[in-house]
């Protein structure tokens, strides 16, 4: 099942048949994708767990080598589980059409307008929505280039979204204080 | 007799009903929405409570199903202030307000902004119990969150201040055949920003990019009222070598949109950046100053921040709201002409071009429709980021006889195609002819190099007579669109160098060098 989703993720994110202009990208870029939430074993309420699957894109517009991601918190300190920082280790990156790719000793390396992805599997720890800041750095050129962007995995509490009927999103709204 | 009896009947029928109706009680108050507060780096960290202007308000009975709950409608003022005339003598358990990110109940206003379902964003407010039919209820002041749901009003917002833009432009607001929808949740899965004639569909992590916004609605605004040539597709702020036609149109995009926000005295009116929408100060990820050249510097016309930037400082001036007031940033210029002289640019002569390119903007400009002269301020802008839409030093050598003297080994000449024969600043297309003296039996190489604004050279020899063709090329190499051709003189003599625009492509214009050499 959770490969199935993942292969939807993939789908979604390989790049489309360009019918229209789309945003225009800096030297790096990198667009998320929640792939799923998956609740821990533990108890349900403040203190559970899960884990959140992140389908990861970077593109670049120019060659990159020395790929490497970092799991951010919205302030910038560095994601933790349990006290220590969370690091992305062993990823499996694969190109553009879904061929795995090598890494090079210092990471994996993107093509001139290429684009890499890979699926994070982050860790989260109390019932809230984690809003989780996915950082890529890289080399161009020797010189360091990085981009970042944000997920949110629900985990345990209502997700404060507006709520669909089929006609209207609705949601409440808060009096002026 | 009974003709006339029926005829007062209907008369008085008729009266009935054009009598306001009889309002029970009145339902008020205030709609506002979180704001995040921006410039160059991103988020500032700053909420600001807006108005809700002209959308859609609804009074219901929250306890009945779909459209039996109706009671009234009304709207919002550029205050986000209602009051709304109920007529409803029922007791009712619960009644509500709800406000819409629509604007139906605006006569002239024409904006919709839904879910990626295409379900309206309805805010509610809490329920008033045991209505009483003559009971007013002002439910005060309300507020919708970011983070969900008051980005679908803040992009409501910027589309009233957008469609506002085009009235100041053209008389009147987008009409109702111009209804534009902006798609956009905040857990919508959607990770790129795109628009495909009246639908915008917003990244999820876009609601507050305010310049993306407006970048995307003037996408559709000019659907609606100019053309694009767009090709679509990635493309990248540091490429000096984009598609002439989309890096116009994206240019376009960009700089209409950052207009708006100059007309209304907005500060960073200057700056288009996209953030990863993450809470808290900062999360920029990119973007430009349209009035810093060094950023994203490019040559030629084949450049969306080159491009934007030029048609920024026509309107760029002392007054404008970016952070270095009373200074016409760079280049300083004597222009600072009204939005008006781009608009009917983009409206009139535009439409007719067969791709509409950065030269299709110049030559409209100059268009005798238009006529927005000031030519030699025109140059000077263009010129900053070597866009070249004007005669170079040599012109006219479009013919043998008018033929420019080339030496061999001396320096690069810098020419440009474009002829414009009768001066009025709009171009045609151009022939370069360069006379050399050559030498029986020594090898002369002819090149052109340097090629800017989407050039595509083709270079031929051409023998004493000025018309037999001695030697060509067109393409160096695949992919290098320059030329270079390499000959030895039959005999001493004057023969010629002929330099024009390969057929093809999407352009007519161009700069290069060109350069004679010896071994």
């Amino acid at each position: 099942m959770v490969s199935a989703l993942a292969m939807l993720a993939l789908a979604a994110m390989a790049p489309a048949k360009p019918a229209f202009a789309t945003e225009a990208k800096g030297d790096l870029d990198l667009q998320l994708r929640l792939v799923e939430t998956v609740p821990g074993r533990g108890p349900a309420g403040p203190s559970m767990t899960g884990v959140a699957r992140i389908e990861v894109l970077v593109e670049a517009f120019r060659a990159t080598g020395g790929v490497e991601l970092r799991v951010l918190r919205p302030n910038g300190s560095a994601w933790t589980v349990k006290t220590r920082p969370f690091t992305t280790r062993d990823l499996a990156w694969s190109d553009r059409g879904g061929e795995p790719l090598e890494p090079g000793a210092d990471g994996p390396s993107i093509r001139v307008r290429g684009a890499i992805r890979t699926t994070i599997a982050v860790p989260l720890e109390g019932a809230a929505i984690h809003e989780i800041v996915v950082a890529v750095t890289g080399l161009v050129g020797g010189d360091p280039i990085a981009t970042e962007g944000v997920v949110r995995a629900v985990l345990g509490v209502p997700d404060n979204q507006p709520v669909d009927d089929g006609a209207f999103a609705n949601f409440p709204l808060q009096r002026e204080k | 007799m009974r003709r006339v009896v029926l005829r007062l009947l209907g008369a008085a029928a008729l009266v009935v009903a054009t009598i306001p109706a009889h309002a029970n009680w009145t339902a008020s108050g205030q709609m506002l929405y979180q704001h995040r507060e921006w410039d160059a780096t991103g988020f500032t960290g700053t909420l600001t409570n807006l108005p809700v202007r002209f959308a859609d308000v609804e009074v219901v009975d929250p306890t009945k199903a779909g459209g039996k709950g109706h009671l009234a409608w009304g709207r919002t003022d550029a205050n986000g202030n209602f009051s709304v005339a109920v007529v409803d003598s029922s007791t009712r358990s619960k009644v509500r307000v709800r406000i819409l990110s629509q604007t139906t109940q605006t006569s002239d206003l024409f904006v919709k902004v839904t879910n990626q379902s295409g379900s309206v964003y309805a805010g509610n407010s809490s329920d008033y119990s045991s209505h009483g039919p003559s009971t007013n209820v002002n439910w005060g002041t309300m507020v919708a969150q970011a983070f969900g749901s008051a980005e679908a009003f803040n992009i409501l917002d910027l589309c009233v201040y957008g469609a506002d833009f085009v009235k100041a432009q053209s008389g009147s607001r987008p009409s109702s055949s111009k209804l534009v929808t902006f798609k956009w949740a905040f857990v919508g899965g959607v990770t790129v920003s795109t628009t495909s004639g009246n639908t915008v569909t917003l990244r999820d992590t876009a609601g507050y990019d305010d310049t993306v916004i407006l970048h995307e609605w003037s996408h559709y605004v000019m659907n609606n009222y100019s053309k694009s040539s767009n090709p679509g597709g990635t493309h990248y702020l540091s490429d000096c070598n984009e598609d002439p036609r989309l890096a116009f149109d994206e240019a376009r995009a960009s700089f209409f949109g950052c207009s708006v926000r100059r007309l209304n005295g907005w500060a960073n009116s200057n700056v288009y950046v996209r953030t990863d929408g993450g809470s808290g100060p900062g999360h920029a990820l990119n973007g430009y100053n349209l009035e810093t050249p060094e950023q994203y510097a490019c040559q030629g016309d084949t450049s969306e921040v080159s491009n934007s930037r030029s048609m920024w400082d026509i309107g760029d001036g002392t007054a404008t709201n970016d952070g270095t007031a009373g200074i016409d940033d760079t280049p300083p210029d004597a222009l600072s002409l009204p939005d008006t002289e781009t608009w009917q640019v983009f409206t009139g002569p535009i439409k007719n071009a067969t791709y509409v390119t950065g030269e299709s903007f110049w030559d409209g400009w100059f268009d005798p429709t238009v006529a927005n002269g000031n030519s030699a301020a025109m140059k000077d802008i263009w010129s900053s980021s070597t866009i070249e839409f004007f005669q170079d030093a040599f012109e006219p050598n479009n013919t043998t006889v008018s033929a420019t003297l080339l030496n061999a080994n001396d320096p690069a000449v810098h020419a440009t195609y474009f002829y414009d024969a009768n001066g009025d600043g709009k171009g045609e297309v151009d022939t370069d002819i360069f006379k050399f003296n050559a030498v029986g039996g020594q090898s002369y190489t002819a090149q052109t190099l340097n090629l800017l604004s989407a050039n595509d050279t083709n270079l031929e020899i051409l023998d004493t007579n000025g018309t037999t063709v001695l030697a060509w090329n067109d393409d160096r190499s695949a992919g290098d669109k320059s030329s270079s051709v390499s000959w030895t003189a039959p005999r001493s003599g004057a023969f010629y160098v002929r330099s024009k625009r390969a057929s093809g492509g999407f352009t007519i214009y161009g700069s290069y060098d060109l350069k004679l050499s010896t071994p």
